[in-house]
């Protein structure tokens, strides 16, 4: 007995011992850093919303070269091409044409478009190789950037130099006959300054199809380039995109433009600076240079509502050309207060829009050429915001969050102005180890866009967020993540087409309650297995899928990486069309050659059943329906230098 | 009783340990890196380092408010160590010659013969090298977890010109 208990006391005495003198591995502790030193941890923003981190480790295992192949598996959305084969994403159930209430930034600057507010037609392709990781905000009435409002931000950060140190190259070759090429060299530069350089070049050539004899196409050519310049306190960059796009269905009223092309460029510079020392005061100035051509005809008529006569069809258009230029600048200033208990933002912003129609006419199916410029006289734009949000920590495990601004509109051309605001309230608590619980309520709107009144030769009125009510809750257990989220939004004054397909707010109220379940496993240290299923709850609209899920693996073995990814939407009825249930399976895996060299393999809608996007044809009545992507594969050679 | 809540107490002081790494902020964990690199170099309990460079106000900072067995000395005379901290240029100050020199650039291990190693970022991820002829060198013998970041130079030697020690 007494030996036993000898026994007992050394084990409880060793036990004691390891934990105060055991060296640790120095393996571990590496690993620790660099945990430790992730940039998410610096750069997440707790109080803009419900939030989807994809890290470096995530997007090098899934080979996620562009935004479409993060954003396909975006919970509450699906992912869609417009008219245009631009990248768009429908909430569940709804259809809409241009996307404008997702914000894409890049570092601090948003980049959507100054036209439409939609970021995608320039940046859907930016190569995400430069990219330390993606950050993804769900949730109405953020205010802490002082961004456009939106309901999805989407946030990607460029990797440190300073961290870096390399060049590298990726080329990419697809089973389509496209490319992607892609080279940037970022490094320290001398003592507290480094840099980063990215040149890219691609083509995204996607399969044709034909319909009523002539060729359906969807191609885009496109070309990046970004430059960042960093010092302690101040960050200089500029960011130039260019994207060459062939038709698709375009304007066609019979669903085939014969031909035609949109051309876009943007091009912008930021000046981020922090004059104080402890970085509390933040001062942002960025220009913006955003030019778009768009030509595109048809014989069969376009459908082009403000050209419309109904009376007689010859004076109606065959082809559209258009040139247009649009600029921005943006200017934000905002000071931190930063208490043992509480952190005060205050920031005010101004930015200024202006659109300038060098050229913009149609061609009749009479054979009329009709100039029209300008649709409104409305063509610059100025906002004022003022900006206020306090966290508050009740203790450490509980913190309040309330915040709102305030944005006046300043326009020309004889458009009212206006003032809005949005008002936030949000609650974030840790009751116990592993339980995290956060909660918003707000009132937000998003504004009408320069394309939204062009379209419409009318005024148009805020989309009003009453209230959005969202609330997830995280439950940790050792490897496993359990993430329950849902909420209740209500949408006033939505902009949708009326029958003459004239834009104009509706009267009546809309309701979305969101719900979703997402599940992440770390089966070990290189196998993860993660899945999610949303849904709307009795969703008022059933333009889209309503419900979807995903399931995704991703696993490491020595020098080999795999993952993949089943996407799945519920099928739909749009205008009598039945669109089945979409499967979209991903897979790929990559080997390393060397730890600079890798060769890398991806598949995409493997199994020929992803989601189809339906597509009203307005001269027959007709529904044509077609994936984002038909299965593709990739080949890519990665190498770092 | 006593022995059980003494086990007890290991296992919660372990725990505890466990949360507050994952927790840890990174400059501590950096310090600590360096802190068990320099110890495993010296063999000494308490090591006195000379720091160098563009960030040398940084680490110097770090290190006094994060180690206890790091020590850092402004001449070289009784330093252990010499740690270039970020970019330095020019000849190394009297007495430092012929000390054991670590960087935190990889650039320094070509630039400079007498640099042993050093421990710096590279592909977004921190990394450790160690070079065997400049250990056997200086007589230092790494214990068996460091195999994996010790490489012979090889063909790569330090470019002509470059700034020697």
């Amino acid at each position: 007995m007494g030996r036993g208990r000898n026994i007992r006391g050394v084990l409880a005495f060793l036990l004691l011992t390891l934990n105060f003198s055991f060296p640790q591995d120095i393996e571990k502790l590496l690993r620790e850093y660099e945990q430790a030193s992730e940039l998410y941890r610096k750069t997440r923003r707790e109080s803009l919303g419900h939030v989807i981190v994809f890290r470096r480790e995530d997007l090098e295992r899934m080979q996620a070269y562009r935004l479409g192949d993060l954003l396909k598996s975006l919970r509450y959305f699906t992912l869609s091409n417009n008219r245009f084969g631009v990248l768009s994403l429908f909430e569940f159930g709804a259809y809409s044409v241009i996307p404008k209430h997702y914000r894409l930034y890049i570092n601090d600057h948003e980049v959507s478009s100054l036209h439409t507010g939609s970021p995608f037609l320039v940046w859907e392709n930016f190569p995400l190789d430069l990219i330390e990781h993606v950050e993804i905000y769900q949730a109405p009435g953020a205010i802490e950037l002082g961004n456009e409002p939106a309901i999805v931000i989407i946030k990607i950060y460029t990797k440190d130099p300073r961290r870096e140190n390399v060049s590298r190259i990726r080329s990419t070759a697809s089973s389509r006959k496209g490319y992607d090429l892609v080279f940037y060299r970022a490094e320290e530069l001398g003592p507290e300054t480094s840099y980063v350089f990215l040149l890219s070049a691609g083509s995204d050539n996607r399969k044709d199809y034909t319909l009523r004899g002539e060729t359906l196409s969807r191609d885009a050519y496109y070309r990046y380039a970004f430059a960042g310049l960093y010092f302690p306190n101040v960050k200089l960059e500029l960011g130039y995109g260019s994207v060459n796009r062939t038709p698709f269905l375009g304007f066609a009223t019979d669903n085939v433009a014969e031909e035609g092309y949109t051309k876009a460029e943007d091009l912008y510079f930021v000046l981020t600076a922090y004059p104080l020392e402890d970085r509390s005061l933040k001062f942002v100035f960025s220009l913006d240079n955003h030019r778009r051509k768009h030509y595109e005809s048809s014989s069969s008529g376009l459908f082009i509502p403000i050209f419309m006569d109904p009376l007689n069809p010859l004076n109606n258009p065959r082809d559209f050309y258009e040139n247009t230029f649009f600029n921005k600048i943006d200017i934000y200033l905002s000071k931190t207060f930063t208490r043992r208990k509480n952190k005060l933002l205050t920031a005010v912003s101004y930015k200024l829009y202006n659109a300038d129609v060098d050229s913009r006419y149609y061609t009749t199916l009479g054979g009329t050429r009709v100039n029209v410029g300008s649709t409104v006289p409305f063509n610059r734009q100025e906002i004022y915001s003022l900006i206020l949000e306090d966290q508050f920590s009740l203790d450490p495990r509980n913190l309040l969050i309330g915040g709102v601004k305030l944005d006046k509109y300043y326009r020309n051309g004889g458009f009212k102005d206006f003032e809005e605001y949005i008002l936030r309230v949000g609650y974030i608590t840790t009751p116990r180890r592993g339980v995290y619980l956060k909660g918003f309520l707000s009132r937000s709107y998003i504004p009408p866009y320069f394309y939204d009144i062009e379209i419409s030769r009318r005024d148009l009125d805020t989309i009003k967020i009453p209230l959005s009510a969202t609330a997830e809750a995280i439950f940790s257990f050792g490897r496993t993540k359990v993430n329950v989220g849902g909420g209740y939004v209500r949408v006033k004054h939505s902009i949708a087409p009326d029958s003459s397909g004239l834009l104009r707010n509706l009267d009546e109220i809309l309701e979305y309650r969101p719900v979703s379940l997402d599940v992440e496993h770390d089966i070990s240290e290189n196998h993860r297995i993660q899945l999610g299923y949303s849904f709307f709850v009795d969703p008022e609209v059933r333009l889209s899928p309503t419900a979807g899920g995903y399931l995704r693996l991703l696993s490491s073995f020595r020098r080999i990486h795999t993952f993949a990814e089943l996407v799945y939407r519920r099928g739909f009825e749009y205008r009598g069309r039945r669109i089945e249930d979409g499967y979209d399976l991903s897979a790929g895996a990559s080997y390393s050659v060397t730890d600079d060299l890798s060769v890398r393999i991806k598949g995409e809608n493997l199994l020929n059943r992803a989601i189809r996007i339906p597509y009203l044809a307005l001269q027959t009545g007709s529904v044509d329906a077609y994936p984002v992507r038909e299965r593709t594969l990739y080949l890519s050679v990665d190498w770092v230098f | 009783m006593r022995y059980l809540i003494l086990l007890l107490l290991g296992f919660a002081l372990g725990f505890g340990e466990v949360i507050t790494r994952s927790f840890s902020d990174e400059k501590e964990l950096e310090v600590r890196i360096l802190e068990k690199i320099f110890s495993d170099i010296t063999k000494k309990k308490k090591v006195r380092v000379v720091i160098l460079g563009s960030r040398r106000d940084y680490f110097s900072k770090n290190i006094s408010t994060y180690s206890k067995r790091l020590k850092e000395s402004r001449s070289c005379g009784k330093a252990d160590i010499v740690f270039l901290a970020g970019v330095y240029r020019g000849k190394l100050p009297k007495g430092c010659g012929g000390k054991i020199l670590f960087s935190s650039r990889r650039k320094d291990i070509f630039l400079r013969e007498d640099c042993v190693g050093a421990f710096f970022w590279k592909k977004g991820r921190p990394n450790i090298l160690f070079i065997r002829e400049r250990l056997r060198k200086k007589k230092i013998k790494l214990p068996p977890e460091y195999d994996r970041f010790i490489e012979s130079l090889g063909s790569r030697r330090p470019k002509p010109g470059g700034k020697g020690a």
